[in-house]
């Protein structure tokens, strides 16, 4: 640590593309994506997909990966640090408190959500899922099965009398997760991320074979084959009264789906890619970095993801069971195929060990952001800052683990932190970028050393369609979505969701008061930026 | 599938495949200009 700020960097550059891209990968990816597609115009979704990729994605982590490595040569590494650098008024820094809070809030269930894919593959691979004799009833015992793993009967089930496996696991997951960011960015994270990414891949490629060579499982039933499968999911869907196959363009609806997919997936507005990035060198490239991690969560996504999930809930369940959300189609629908499947244990496991390499990936960077503040900002050592933060979030989940009752209060906090405030943060950091910092000088700071330069267009992009197409996918996603939600708090049975509402509140007013401790400290150590502080000029003598 | 299903797909796989190709490539054989300054890999 050099005058109070941790000077650690990542090992390669590899490293840090695929720490990134981990971070990215998720469930998301294998789960949301293929039924955001068949559910929207099937091959069509992709068009306005892309596009969301184009014009909303890429701009936006290049302009956090750049945002990143500027804040880290004037030695920070956290998000109101970064901000403050960035925008050169405290109320960036109080902004840059979302990019605290998002991560930790996160974290507080994805752990619990990571717990339940490790859960899963342990049972897969100890025989201990069954789910009985009567593949009339294996639906039936798939929900149940998930309802008991994760006490979803009623609050307090899971630490009633004996503790509950699922508590078992998540202690052991809670403490992985600890252990790896504790050893730091290139031995923990990097070190981790260099063989879980592989690994996931040759996991979800074993598993993608084996569903490509299914055919057609049950004869009688001949429609139910694996063409067809892909099939549902890639073909275009006309809408009702013999509309064209574009027809689906035509609806907002398809739009917002797709921003929204490219939203969550790749990251965007979580905090994260600007802190991983703040770890880098001047001289470090980062265009061609960013577009490489953006590549390998498509290709997760789209090329595994949308080839896996649907297509086999189709051969085994045909349309009626290939449809549903992220937790339906992961842990009650696929456990069914499975079932069904030959070899389906084997495979079982595969699966749900691939969806805990992903999740963990995406956790442990959840970790980094805030231990990065605790320690720049209040100058806490590391092992002082990953045991103050394993306290933080610990209480956090803990209280998640007890409030289970049908998931209300982890459904509250991804509703309000994982999907609303990411819009906000993301936003702010798009606003920051193109307005304050400048597009200019942003551009030429990420081209210093870059093996790739950045077309012109996207000064354009970021500057007036990126902020636009945010704000319109938001209002419409508030228009949708608030009214509903807001209406439904006030029902009887919601304790759990109106306490994980306090729980965000009081985290979000610990790190305000955090926020300006520090920032009071880096003034009276003059260690804030002025409008007169600039990077020298980038030389090839620049470290 | 139809042959609309088909021309999504395949289009979908290659536009992606290609992109995580070209960028690994670059990656992984052309040193970045701090990598090849410094001679590390």
């Amino acid at each position: 640590m050099t005058n109070g700020r941790p000077t650690e960097q990542w090992a390669s550059r590899v490293g840090v593309i695929l720490a990134v891209a981990g971070s990215a990968v998720g469930l998301g990816n294998f789960l949301r994506f293929p039924g955001q597609a068949a559910a929207n115009g099937g091959g069509v979704f992709m068009i306005p997909y892309f596009l969301a990729i184009i014009f909303l994605g890429i701009p936006i982590c290049w302009a956090e990966w750049t945002m990143g490595k500027y804040g880290g040569q004037f030695g920070f590494r956290s998000c109101p640090a970064i901000f403050g650098v960035l925008g050169r008024r405290p109320v960036w820094r109080y902004l840059g408190t979302l990019g605290l809070l998002i991560p930790v809030v996160i974290y507080m269930y994805y752990v619990l959500i990571e717990s339940w894919c490790l859960a899963y593959a342990w049972s897969y691979l100890t025989g201990s899922i069954d789910l009985g004799s009567d593949p009339t009833r294996y639906a039936e015992n798939s929900k149940q099965f998930f309802a008991d793993s994760v006490g979803a009967e009623a609050d307090g089930v899971l630490l009633n009398e004996s503790v509950h496996s699922g508590v078992f696991f998540w202690i052991i997951v809670f403490t992985l997760n600890f252990f790896l960011i504790y050893r730091g960015i290139s031995k923990g994270i990097e070190t981790f991320c260099r063989w879980a990414m592989p690994a996931m891949a040759v996991c979800a490629v074993i598993v993608l074979i084996r569903v490509l060579t299914l055919g057609t499982p049950d004869p009688s039933l001949p429609d139910q084959n694996v063409i067809n499968g892909l099939g549902f999911m890639w073909n275009p869907k006309p809408g009702a009264n013999g509309e064209s196959w574009l027809s689906p363009l035509s609806n907002p609806q398809v739009w917002l789906a797709a921003a929204g997919q490219v939203f969550f997936s790749l990251s965007i507005g979580f905090g994260i890619i600007i802190n991983y990035s703040s770890y880098l060198r001047r001289k470090d490239e980062i265009v061609l970095s960013g577009l490489t991690a953006s590549a390998t969560n498509e290709f997760f996504e789209v090329c595994l993801g949308g080839m896996i999930t649907i297509p086999a809930a189709f051969v085994f369940l045909g349309a009626a069971g290939a449809v549903g959300g992220t937790f339906g189609l992961g842990f009650n629908t696929l456990p069914v195929v499975f079932e069904y499947m030959y070899g389906g244990r084997v495979f079982g496991f595969l699966w749900f060990f691939m969806l805990f390499l992903a999740a963990i990936t995406s956790s442990l960077s959840m970790l980094q952001p805030v231990i990065a503040f605790l320690e720049e900002g209040l100058g806490i050592a590391r092992k002082a800052s990953v045991t103050l933060l394993g306290m933080i979030t610990g209480m956090g989940s803990f209280f998640l683990i007890y409030f289970s009752k049908n998931s209300l209060a982890l459904d509250t906090m991804d509703f309000w932190v994982g999907t609303a405030l990411i819009f906000v943060l993301a936003m702010v950091q798009v606003i920051l970028y193109a307005w304050v910092f400048g597009v200019e000088k942003g551009f030429q700071f990420a081209s210093e050393g870059a093996d790739l330069r950045i077309p012109r267009v996207f000064k354009f992009v970021i500057r007036y369609i990126s902020p636009t197409f945010l704000l319109v996918v938001f209002v419409m996603w508030c228009w949708q979505k608030l009214p509903e939600r807001i209406e439904g708090m006030k029902e009887e049975g919601m304790e759990g969701a109106v306490l994980a509402l306090g729980v965000i509140g009081a985290v979000l007013i610990c790190f305000l008061i955090l926020v300006h401790l520090a920032g009071t400290r880096w003034r009276a150590e003059s260690r804030d930026t002025s409008p007169r502080d600039e990077l020298p000029a980038f030389t090839k003598e620049t470290p | 599938m139809t042959p609309l299903g088909w021309i999504f797909m395949l289009t979908s796989l290659g536009c992606v495949l290609s992109l995580v190709t070209f960028c690994y490539y670059r990656v992984l054989t052309k040193p970045s200009n701090g990598e090849r300054e410094t001679g590390k890999e």
